[in-house]
């Protein structure tokens, strides 16, 4: 992140701009599985996620003729996706169903499918302790550890310092380390 | 301790948060956009439903009560008037549940009254010999052909009662 655009990335926006389909068709290939993977930690959500990486990427191109080419393109969508996934008001909390991830699991050969099973309940309560967690908290988990964004480029994205990002990490990290206790077997292991 | 426990957190979450495809069907969402509404939105909207439907139902049985008349007045004498002077019209009216009145054209107007619950009694009055309808309770009298009409049959069958011979 934080790389200023080379000429082909400026050659893409610049054909976004005016008004070419098959350039915002390669922008969003580019991009896409960023702005799903967001929106889904964000919002534990797959048809919310859906939801949230439309709006974002509406917003993009609504947008893109504001967007100054010496500024971050990759800062400039997480911001935009960032807003999304705060302003996406929600009632109830959906992960992703059991069933389907489940599913998922049996199909696959690597490991022993009770292994795997297990490995995806532990995943999908994580993700569900996780989607509790408050927005600010959550957004700031989901950038560094989704995207593994330093805490610096989470605080520009956010609009905070570094050490509101720490601060709110280090909260959440002390909430999750609470609720996800149960899972952590004796002696420090991973189980 | 505390800094073991920490990186076993950042592990798990790692592991549980790390990035995925995004679906097909995404390009397909942009391309024919719905509007993004979350369901608190959704929620919202089904319970603000409720009360409109409820202020509409309420508009509509007052509607129905009293109808949308270019004159009201309960009062015999001040709709006579108004009808005398708006259409040219000198209708006898006596005292009753009245409403007001409204001109249609120069010589015919519509006097509307209250009935018992809901109903409405419209009645057309019209100079000469006006057109009658078969569906409607009609007749003549001082130079004036008066129609009543009902929102239901069966409150036209009520006025039927007093008004035999149409």
């Amino acid at each position: 992140m934080g790389m200023v655009l080379d000429a082909n990335d400026r050659a893409v926006i610049e054909a976004c701009r005016q008004g070419d389909a098959e350039a915002f068709r390669l922008l969003f290939e580019a991009h896409k599985d960023r702005v799903y993977s967001i929106a889904l930690r964000y919002s534990g959500d797959p048809a919310a996620a859906m939801d949230i990486a439309q709006d974002t990427f509406l917003k993009l191109l609504s947008s893109l003729q504001n967007f100054r080419g010496t500024a971050s393109f990759d800062s400039w969508l997480y911001r935009i996706v960032v807003n999304a996934c705060l302003d996406y008001k929600r009632s109830g909390r959906r992960v992703t169903p059991f069933l389907e991830t489940l599913l998922d699991a049996v199909a696959a050969p690597a490991e022993s499918i009770l292994t795997r099973m297990m490995r995806v309940e532990r995943e999908q309560t994580i993700q569900e302790i996780v989607a509790r967690l408050v927005p600010e908290q959550r957004i700031v988990v989901v950038l560094r550890y989704t995207e593994g964004l330093s805490y610096d480029q989470i605080a520009e994205i956010v609009g905070c310092s570094s050490g509101t990002v720490a601060s709110r990490l280090n909260r959440a990290h002390k909430i999750l380390e609470r609720r996800l206790a149960h899972l952590r077997l004796p002696g420090g292991g991973n189980g | 301790m505390a800094e073991n426990q920490t990186q076993w957190i950042e592990q798990e979450l790692e592991r549980s948060l790390r990035r995925v495809a995004a679906p097909e069907q995404l390009w397909n969402c942009i391309q024919s956009p719905q509007p993004v509404r979350s369901r608190v939105q959704t929620r919202f909207m089904a319970l603000a439903t409720v009360p409109a439907v409820m202020l509409v139902a309420l508009i509509g049985a007052h509607t129905r009560q009293v109808p949308a008349v270019q004159f009201r007045s309960s009062d015999p004498a001040a709709i006579q008037a108004w009808l005398r002077t708006s259409a040219g019209l000198e209708v006898p009216m006596h005292a009753g549940k009245l409403a007001g009145a409204s001109v249609v054209s120069a010589g015919t107007a519509k006097i509307a009254y209250r009935g018992e619950g809901n109903m409405t009694l419209l009645v057309s009055v019209q100079t000469g010999l006006g057109a009658r309808n078969s569906s409607r309770l009609s007749w003549t009298a001082n130079g004036l052909t008066y129609q009543l009409a009902c929102a239901e049959q069966q409150d036209l069958k009520a006025c039927a009662l007093c008004h035999i011979g149409g």
